[in-house]
């Protein structure tokens, strides 16, 4: 009997992420194709972490619901371009994003996630490498901002964490009555996360919403796309009206592009 | 990540719809691997 195994990223929406039988980020998911026994993996996600999950595990066979499911990280890069790019710094490690084309990973060095990305270009750093990031500017400017580095950055943003902008945040958070926290992923503009009181993976903003212990009537607002919404309800607490808050607060930056 | 409706996650499990990842160049697959297993070693450490 064959048997299918169906993975959904944290950011589909509340009904694909009840059909799956692993939901996570970007790294849990990979790590979870390359182990599990399945005959055929559904991954409910973009494409390119489909494309990830068949190198990882060839003998699956990688079905994605909808071909049209892709990222401006990867529509924005041209190929050949990037690869001019790479040979202008040969003394340098390419360390690309994984939201990136499987022809993207193959001119690179090391791929990261948003999980881990800190902790590999330290690692780099210490080792005494120079480092060039792609295809994300926003985190590698997040990156070089944070650290002190000074990695050339490929140009692409992820449209949906780009569109947050200062501005609407700004209005936003001077129209609330109430204490509020802002947690980003680091994949939105610099001026938004240097005004977050958190940066984190997709998992990681998960892990800060469960720790959080704080005022319950606070309005948390999450910079990030609104899957993550779903999961961020946390059984024992009252996060209904929360809940709405989050949905609030990310509808409200996105109402102002 | 919104063209993962209900309906089209269905229909790739029952293997009647979507796109099947066989596409990818082998020389590709090959040079791609290569970055993530990099990446998937140092995770697991």
């Amino acid at each position: 009997m064959t048997k299918v195994v169906t993975l959904a990223h944290y950011y589909t929406i509340p009904e694909v992420q009840q059909m799956a039988d692993k939901v996570g980020d970007s790294l849990q998911l990979a790590l979870y194709a390359k182990e599990c026994n399945a005959d055929v993996i559904v991954f409910a996600g973009v494409r390119f972490m489909a494309e990830t999950a068949k190198m990882v595990n060839p003998k699956a066979r990688v079905i994605l619901p909808d071909l049209g499911s892709t990222c401006s990280l990867v529509t924005m890069t041209n190929i050949n371009q990037l690869k001019k790019w790479r040979e202008s710094y040969p003394d340098h490690v390419h360390v690309a994003y994984i939201n990136s084309s499987a022809e993207h990973k193959a001119l690179a060095d090391w791929t990261v996630t948003s999980s881990n990305v800190e902790d590999i270009i330290a690692h780099l750093y210490a080792q005494g490498k120079k480092v060039i990031y792609s295809p994300d500017r926003n985190m590698g400017a997040y990156l070089n901002f944070q650290y002190g580095y000074d990695m050339p950055l490929w140009s692409a943003v992820c449209e949906v964490h780009d569109k947050f902008n200062k501005q609407a945040l700004d209005e936003l958070i001077n129209s609330l009555t109430l204490p509020h926290f802002l947690i980003s992923h680091p994949e939105s503009p610099l001026p938004v996360l240097k005004q977050s009181d958190y940066i984190g993976s997709t998992a990681g903003l998960l892990n800060w919403i469960k720790a959080y212990s704080g005022d319950i009537k606070a309005v948390i607002l999450v910079a990030t796309e609104d899957g993550i919404l779903y999961q961020m309800q946390v059984p024992g607490r009252t996060w209904i009206s929360a809940r709405r808050q989050f949905i609030l607060a990310v509808n409200v930056i996105r109402a102002h592009i | 990540m919104k063209l993962n409706t209900v309906e089209a996650v269905k229909a790739a499990q029952n293997q009647r719809g979507g796109i099947e990842i066989d596409y990818l160049d082998d020389e590709i697959i090959q040079r791609a691997i290569i970055p993530i297993n990099r990446m998937m070693d140092f995770s697991a450490r």
